[in-house]
């Protein structure tokens, strides 16, 4: 059996399960402030702020227009979600995105 | 199946179990103190089974039962090894046959998964074949362990081991899919 296919193809389905989860649009920068909101989570529902998330080694590293481009393409696409009760600048990591 | 194939199953099934029993054991002993000799309820290495015997079959099995061994001589603590040695060769013999059990049962009813086949599988298929795997597994570990566990701990011990299995599958696959994207966003940035 080849193996490289067999990696080849479970690459193709893991692809299929980034697009199915929602996560295939996502430009890098987008991505990366999205794992960064989720790793500076503590737990399920947790609210955020987006100094917290811009301090991560995943975002710092960003420019201040692409950040802040990204967070506002995350929370359009729903990935993200304005913390209720907060003016702005807080945000909660979808909730099923979390727990997956 | 190649010795560097057989290797990186091997070993992907052994780094599966530490990181199991390093990081989820002890959180899990603190309120599942009797049943976490028996089971976790994230057992990742159920991912390295299913994936490995998606990829090679019955192949996949001598590296698996090479890699639980390995796993439980390293990571079980010594009380709870020899607690559990008089059934320890069945429960590893059990576990790296339930994905194959799986597949097989599968190909009986007409739908041959195996990688190669006619008919590709989905991420929601492996995780559904995964799932036939961790119950078969958890029937068979309860039985086989039944001798060493009261009747009131064994239907708790059935379902942490149906759940950790499963659970355990889909937490590898998301990890692969994470490690899959960033290495394909990191090669379009060096393009």
């Amino acid at each position: 059996m080849d193996k490289l296919s067999a990696l080849f193809e479970l690459r193709c389905m893991l692809r299929e399960m980034e697009a199915d989860v929602g996560l295939d649009a996502l430009t890098a920068a987008e991505m990366d402030v999205l794992l960064a909101a989720h790793s500076v989570t503590g737990e399920l529902g947790e609210v955020v702020t987006s100094e917290q998330i811009r301090q991560h080694d995943l975002a710092s590293g960003l420019a201040q227009a692409t950040y802040h481009r990204a967070l506002r393409s995350l929370v359009g696409l729903g990935l993200l979600e304005k913390a209720r009760g907060y003016k702005a600048r807080h945000y909660v990591v979808r909730a099923d995105l979390v727990s997956q | 199946m190649g010795f560097l194939t057989f290797l990186i199953v091997t070993l992907a099934y052994v780094f599966c179990h530490g990181l199991t029993a390093l990081a989820v054991t002890p959180a899990q002993r603190m309120f599942l103190p009797d049943e976490t000799i028996f089971a976790s309820l994230i057992y990742l290495p159920h991912g390295v089974r299913v994936l490995a015997t998606w990829a090679f079959g019955w192949r996949a099995i001598p590296a698996l039962l090479l890699g639980s061994s390995v796993a439980a001589w390293l990571f079980t603590p010594a009380a709870e090894f020899d607690f559990l040695e008089p059934v320890l060769l069945e429960s590893i013999f059990a576990g790296a046959i339930a994905a194959f059990v799986a597949f097989e049962l599968a190909r009986l009813v007409g739908l041959d998964l195996y990688y190669g086949r006619s008919k590709r599988l989905s991420w929601k298929g492996m995780i559904a074949i995964g799932a036939v795997a961790s119950v078969i597994n958890s029937v068979a570990q309860t039985f086989i362990f039944s001798g060493l566990i009261g009747l009131d701990q064994l239907l708790k011990v059935l379902f942490i081991y149906a759940v950790g299995d499963l659970v355990g599958l889909v937490v590898c696959m998301v990890a692969l899919m994470f490690i899959f994207r960033w290495s394909r966003l990191n090669g379009e940035i060096d393009r």
